[in-house]
């Protein structure tokens, strides 16, 4: 036992990339600590993105087990957390196209829904900061979701996207700028923006 | 240890809240943090890597070319030092348990300590009852009230292997719970045959390990009494008493989760069969 605890908390400090490496080697107990050491990230990204706690369990665990099975591909250039906030991200969004596959709407619809001379939709759509972001196309929702609302900075976010720097920006300004109209729906022409609620996030 | 991304915490070079002419990033950063990932699913999760870890570790077996030795004899091997709580029962369990970690996790779900439950045939467990079919080769053995059970070929899963592994099994995470208990068990069978219990059915590698059948009146009420493999484990499903079935026929593999008194009177059924993929 005392063999055990000692081998754990000699595993509690390796960095990331030597956990990998450990795991990779054969190490039992290595992706365990991996798993330990990030699952409440990987938890947070995948509900921030999903907004289902079912979905983001389901997203999650597959991430890991895919990291679990394809550390061996992972070359290191990154760091170990942005490695798997790719995965999550993917396994997230593989899921929301399967059962959302209308989710992205073309900027267009989204110039209709958000047109504050619409009174019919300032009435009955009154959307909260997250209705507002999920109206957003895909990519400007992922860039806002990780460098708004997850903290990545904007060259972790590329990483994680695959994506250049500069695409992040602009995903971010134009998710930004979208998002304003769709927030002043029931306040059209005042400036203010509807606060988010401060309900906390579900969880099961 | 250095973690490279830090959620809330943006880089200097980029650009604050404030310089966001629309506000919408404060908005955005101001709305509350998700909850710490909730203990079932890190509970689910951590099943469904273990059954990966053990799956890795059978391959990493089957591929090597040295035989296995007799896990009481490997003190410093990986495989014993993995076991080596396992083979430490309650004591080693409760100890790891405050750990935490998915290595505890591990010996949890896989320890094999004494199963409690005896068949509800009336017939206790004979010595004949423990031997486990592979034993002194593949054929059909016939025990207690069982039917002839046969032990796939190459293979040495034992027919009614009950365990108690404390697998809390839930409805979301069963078919990943369930496949870690078929895959721990049947690497376990296969490193007690090559530790030396095909020749004592009473050496078994994992202290307070038995083997007893589990009742056929159940297996039948389940529609699972046709099946060459089957290992069972006396647990909880949802917080219950439950009795998880994993059946193994024709290389079709189902899993079950019954109430404890399933026998003669029928089987309540917790989980419905659900299909287990094996490797």
């Amino acid at each position: 036992v005392l063999l055990v605890m000692s081998r754990l908390d000699a595993l509690s400090d390796l960095p990331d990339h030597d956990l990998l490496s450990a795991h990779c080697a054969g190490d039992q107990d290595a992706f365990g600590e991996l798993f330990r050491r990030h699952r409440d990230q990987m938890w947070a990204l995948a509900l921030r993105t999903t907004r289902d706690p079912e979905m983001a369990a389901d997203a999650v665990q597959e991430a890991f087990l895919s990291a679990f099975r394809a550390a061996d591909s992972f070359r290191g250039e990154a760091a170990v957390t942005t490695w798997l906030h790719r995965i999550v991200v993917n396994a997230c969004l593989d899921r929301l196209r399967r059962t959302r596959p209308v989710a992205d709407l073309p900027d267009a619809d989204l110039a209709i829904l958000a047109d504050p001379r619409d009174h019919h939709h300032s009435v009955e759509v009154r959307l909260d900061v997250r209705d507002a972001l999920d109206q957003l196309p895909e990519g400007q929702r992922m860039a806002l979701i990780l460098v708004d609302m997850h903290g990545l900075s904007v060259a972790e976010a590329a990483s994680v996207l695959d994506v250049a720097e500069g695409t992040i920006k602009s995903r971010c300004a134009r998710g930004r700028a979208a998002m304003l109209p769709l927030l002043r729906l029931d306040h059209p022409g005042d400036g203010s923006i509807d606060r988010p609620r401060k309900e906390p996030m579900a969880s099961p | 240890v250095s973690t490279l991304i830090r959620p809330r915490t943006p880089a200097a070079s980029e650009p604050s809240p404030d310089e966001d002419p629309t506000g919408v990033r404060a908005l955005l950063s101001a709305l509350p943090e998700p909850e710490p990932m909730p203990e079932h699913v890190v509970d689910r999760i951590n099943a469904s890597l273990v059954a990966e870890q053990v799956e890795r570790a059978a391959r990493t077996s089957e591929t090597s070319a040295t035989k296995v030795t007799p896990l009481l004899s490997r003190g410093r091997g990986r495989r014993a030092r993995v076991l080596f709580a396992t083979a430490g029962a309650a004591a080693a369990v409760a100890l790891v348990a405050v750990v935490g970690s998915a290595v505890s996790h591990l010996q949890q779900q896989v320890s094999a300590t004494s199963a409690a439950v005896a068949p509800r045939t009336g017939a206790p467990p004979t010595s004949e009852q423990d031997r486990k079919p592979a034993e002194g080769g593949v054929g059909p053995t016939t025990r207690g009230g069982a039917p002839a059970a046969v032990a796939a070929p190459g293979t040495a899963e034992t027919q009614g292997r009950l365990r108690s592994s404390r697998i809390r099994y839930t409805r979301t995470g069963f078919v990943a719970q369930a496949r870690s208990l078929a895959l721990a068990s049947r690497l376990y069978g296969a490193l007690e045959d090559s530790a030396g219990a095909t020749t004592s059915p009473k050496s078994s590698s994992f202290p307070g390990a038995k083997t007893v059948t589990v009742p056929q009146a159940c297996l039948r009420a389940i529609g699972a009494d046709r099946a060459q493999v089957v290992w069972a484990d006396v647990s909880t499903y949802e917080g219950k008493p439950a009795l998880v079935i994993v059946a193994s026929t024709n290389g079709k593999t189902l899993a079950y989760a019954v109430k404890p008194q399933c026998g003669p009177t029928g089987a309540f059924l917790l989980h419905p069969a659900v299909a287990i993929p094996l490797p």
